[in-house]
């Protein structure tokens, strides 16, 4: 645990003490500013709820999270001290997780730092906080699994710029299982149970019934299986690497 | 390359676990989530699940939403969502067996024709005119169907109440039948039953209204026995000079889980006064009579409810006065968390009594109509004569707060006739042609329950005029045919209870949900004032237009009817009313254009804070730590070449 800790202070350590960061979380602020009250038409919907800022969470994690995501392992490979890094007293799976939380506590504080629009709509309004608490922890879930999807491919090149476009076409393929143009690609000719099954493995199927103010079952073990399934597919390929 | 295959099936793996596990969590933890709406909206209430679960035919439901369409109007959008969240939640605890299927008729398409065909109304939305559909309609297996042709969005608070209670109507299709026990001339008119011979029928308009939905048949009040087993509902109405026998009918048929509607009065206005100029009896009161003990809730007598604060004003001495007997009660005055009241309009009472619950009381009550707080209780003989309305009014003082004057009744109640059913009378025997049911003696009697099976369920109104027609209708001639025009929701709210009760137990436990939409507040305040500021505006106009309006007029009557052209003077004068008025005119777009610029400054304002307040708060620390680590390493340089 304490092993898994230090490597999460390191990473985080990492993380500010370059620009990059604060270039990251002023993206993806400004990003969110601008989708909810632009492109989410938040003052014409006139309703008290986040439902225009949450939605376009899955299409700026695209982006954002495989950027985060690529330096992860490909930095390591790259300076070779990846070698490094597990020849350390430490269990291999212990860089796997605290590289992933790091990244995710990177993420949950960019997310923190969204409170403004919380407090707007208190202030214009009465939300409901439930619904708004519910739609913060989805979009937590979500980032999840993308960044444990970008991390394994992160781990299976030196190339950021590799990793990052099969992190974001892979995320792509899990955010658009759930919409009907895909689906009506497959509805033609692949047995029903095979179309839902594509379909609930879809990011935003199982994100929207969150948003909704409705914490199920399910959609909490799809997001914990995807990032546990990933992550140990990142240890799989790291390992790999290793030779 | 071992190792490499070793991780290659063990990718391949991972890749079918989560398959299963997702596959698998389906099928387990269905129904398994946690809620955290504030209103528990996603949660299903007992009662719909009980109605669902006590279906014995698979029932269809269509939902036919134009999703595409209300993309363009939010407040159906956010209420369509809505609906099929909760039709799918309920399709998804049925077991199969509501059917739910979502159908977008857009326009022109097969679709369409069934929506309309099937009754579903479409709403004009865009400038091409297109019809946006947002109704539903459900059948069962036999082909009884239900309606709901509109969701409309004012009526959020009852939707998992309408819903369930379509369902429940399809599940039990049967048409129910409603007993009436009456002193008043419900089935002949105000001329009695003389006046029916003489061809002077006139029936209360509210029995067609019922025979809509329900099948009516009248029950003797002075010989019934017992309550015929196929009526479901009863509706009691004024309740004065009933024999023990048919009060003891009441009883046990409550306790059985009968539901009743029962009108009490402290003053009927509308009993038979014996028609062929007999006085109308000193006693025009009826209560609860042996009901009042064992259920704790009573009328008192002999006074009514004066209320200054729902008086109708009537005409009087060629004036127009606050007759506080008659009271109009509206939206305020009838409770709007339970779907029977709510968004009803107003009902007409008069000279209604005021009911009462002992603390102990065995029944729980929901007050459905109140008084306004500056009700009165009155006596009685104030009205009994020729009413004044005037002398009413004279030293009217509040008191008591307000009054409740129908109220929904719910426990488990002993009998009123706790020694067991009174002795026959012998009048039984000449039981007139109201009795239209087979005599009670062919069938035994059931044993006497002492005590109801369960809760029961009994509506309470403390005045039986509301039934009556002149309180609440107006008839008029169209062609040569009577028409019955609603001036009051009281049919409505007789109709609606009959409907609450003969739901189930369940149903009727279903309460309002409140709404979904959570609308801008400050914003709205900012929009009601500055359309406050614009009605002053627009009032002042108004009264502008009109001054100058009558001053030309004043001015053209002097010159006469001569057709003559206006003296210069006046000429001019009109012309700068004119002036005066396009004056007004435009500051009264300036107005209304400010009316949108405050909101638009305070979005504006919003927009910027959310958008860039925090990037810079972000980008300003950056540069500052990016500072303080530069000047920190200037300084450690400094220390080693101090050191060198």
């Amino acid at each position: 645990m304490s092993a898994i800790w230090s490597i999460v202070r390191r990473e985080l350590a990492g993380y500010f003490a370059t620009p990059v960061a604060y270039v990251f979380i002023v993206v993806f602020l400004l990003l969110t500013g601008i989708f909810t009250f632009y492109l989410g038409n938040f003052f014409q919907r006139g309703q008290a709820d986040l439902l225009a800022f949450f939605n376009f969470h899955p299409w700026l994690y695209l982006f954002l999270v495989p950027a985060i995501a690529m330096r992860l392992w490909s930095e390591e490979h790259k300076a070779g001290t990846t070698e490094l890094l597990l020849t350390l007293p430490l269990p291999a799976y212990a860089a796997v997780i605290g590289k992933f939380l790091a990244g995710w506590i990177f993420i949950g504080i960019a997310l923190l730092l969204t409170l403004p629009i919380w407090l707007t709509v208190n202030w214009l309004g009465s939300p409901d906080n439930g619904v708004i608490v519910a739609g913060y922890l989805g979009s937590f879930l979500m980032a999840g699994g993308f960044l444990a999807i970008g991390a394994c491919f992160s781990g299976m090149t030196s190339n950021q710029v590799i990793a990052f476009v099969l992190s974001v076409v892979t995320c792509f393929l899990f955010i658009v299982a759930g919409v009907p143009i895909v689906l009506d690609l497959f509805t033609g000719w692949a047995p029903e149970a095979l179309v839902s099954t594509v379909a609930s493995l879809s990011f935003v199927s199982h994100f929207q019934g969150i948003v909704k103010g409705v914490i199920d079952l399910r959609d909490l073990v799809y997001f914990a299986s995807m990032i546990v399934l990933w992550l140990i597919a990142n240890g799989i390929v790291v390992e790999l690497r290793k030779g | 390359m071992n190792r490499k295959a070793y991780a290659l099936s063990g990718l391949a793996l991972l890749v079918v676990l989560l398959f299963a596990i997702n596959i698998l969590a389906d099928g387990l933890f269905r129904g398994a989530r946690i809620d955290l709406t504030e209103r528990g909206l996603y949660t299903l209430s007992d009662g719909t699940r009980k109605v669902v679960a006590g279906l014995d035919e698979p029932i269809r439901l269509r939902l036919f939403y134009s999703e595409k369409l209300a993309t363009t109007v939010p407040d159906i959008r956010v209420y369509g969502q809505r609906v099929r969240d909760l039709l799918e939640e309920i399709a998804s605890v049925s077991d199969g067996k509501v059917q739910l299927e979502v159908i977008d008729p857009e326009p022109f398409s097969t679709a369409e024709d069934l929506a309309v065909a099937s009754g579903v109304r479409g709403v004009p939305v865009s400038e091409s005119g297109d019809q946006l559909y947002f109704g539903l309609v459900g059948r069962n297996s036999t082909d009884d169907e239900v309606v709901i042709p509109f969701f409309r969005s004012d009526r959020e608070p009852f939707l998992e109440y309408e819903l369930t209670r379509a369902i429940y109507r399809l599940g039990h299709p049967a048409r129910q039948i409603v007993g009436i026990l009456t002193a008043l001339p419900m089935e002949y008119g105000p001329g009695g039953i003389q006046g029916a011979m003489q061809g002077r029928s006139q029936p209360y308009a509210l029995l067609d209204e019922m025979r809509d939905f329900y099948d009516v048949r009248f029950l003797d009040p002075t010989a019934l026995a017992r309550v015929p087993d196929d009526v479901t509902l009863l509706l009691v109405a004024h309740p004065k000079k009933f024999s023990p026998t048919t009060l003891y009918a009441i009883d046990q048929f409550v306790l059985g889980g009968g539901r009743a509607m029962i009108f009490v009065d402290p003053f009927s206005e509308t009993e038979l006064g014996g028609g062929g100029g007999m006085m109308p009896s000193p006693d025009r009161g009826s209560d609860l009579g042996p009901f009042t003990e064992p259920w704790g809730i009573s009328m008192v007598t002999d006074r009514f409810v004066a209320d200054i604060g729902s008086a109708t004003r009537v005409g009087y001495n060629n004036s127009v006065v606050d007759y506080v007997a008659w009271l109009g009660l509206g939206e305020q005055r009838l409770n709007q968390d339970i779907p029977l009241t709510a968004g009803l309009g107003t009902i007409n009472m008069a000279s209604p009594g005021a009911l009462e619950r002992r603390d102990d009381a065995p029944m729980e009550w929901t007050p459905l109509i109140t008084s306004s707080p500056q009700a009165t209780l009155m006596e009685t003989e104030r009205i009994a004569g020729r009413p004044e309305p005037d002398k009413l009014l004279i030293g009217y003082k509040p008191e008591g707060g307000a009054r409740v004057l129908a109220a929904l009744l719910r426990g488990e109640v002993p009998s009123a006739f706790p020694d067991g059913p009174p002795a026959p009378e012998p009048a039984a025997e000449d039981a007139g042609p109201k009795a239209d049911e087979a005599p009670a003696e062919a069938t035994p009697m059931p044993a006497p329950l002492a005590r109801s099976n369960g809760p029961v369920n009994v509506l309470v109104v403390a005045d039986s005029d509301m039934l009556a027609d002149r309180f609440w209708v107006r008839r008029q001639n169209f062609m040569g045919e009577q028409l019955a025009i609603p001036t009051a929701a009281n049919a409505s709210f007789v109709i609606n209870a009959l409907e609450h009760l003969s739901g189930s137990d369940e149903l009727i436990g279903l309460r309002s949900r409140g709404f979904s939409s959570r609308p801008f507040e400050v914003v709205e305040d900012i929009r009601r004032e500055a359309e406050g500021r614009y009605r002053e505006e627009e009032n002042r106009l108004q009264l502008r237009l009109q001054e100058t309006e009558n001053r030309i007029a004043e001015l053209e009557s002097k010159v006469g009817g001569t057709g003559d052209i206006l003296p210069k003077g006046q000429a001019e004068a009109i012309e700068s009313f004119r002036q005066e008025l396009l004056e007004t005119r435009r500051a009264l777009r300036q107005v209304q254009r400010d009316l949108r610029g405050d909101i638009d400054a305070l979005e504006t304002r919003i927009q910027v804070l959310n958008i860039g307040l925090m990037p810079l708060l972000v980008a300003l620390i950056a540069i500052f730590i990016g500072l303080f680590r530069i000047s920190r390493r200037h300084a450690g340089k400094g220390i080693r070449h101090a050191s060198q």
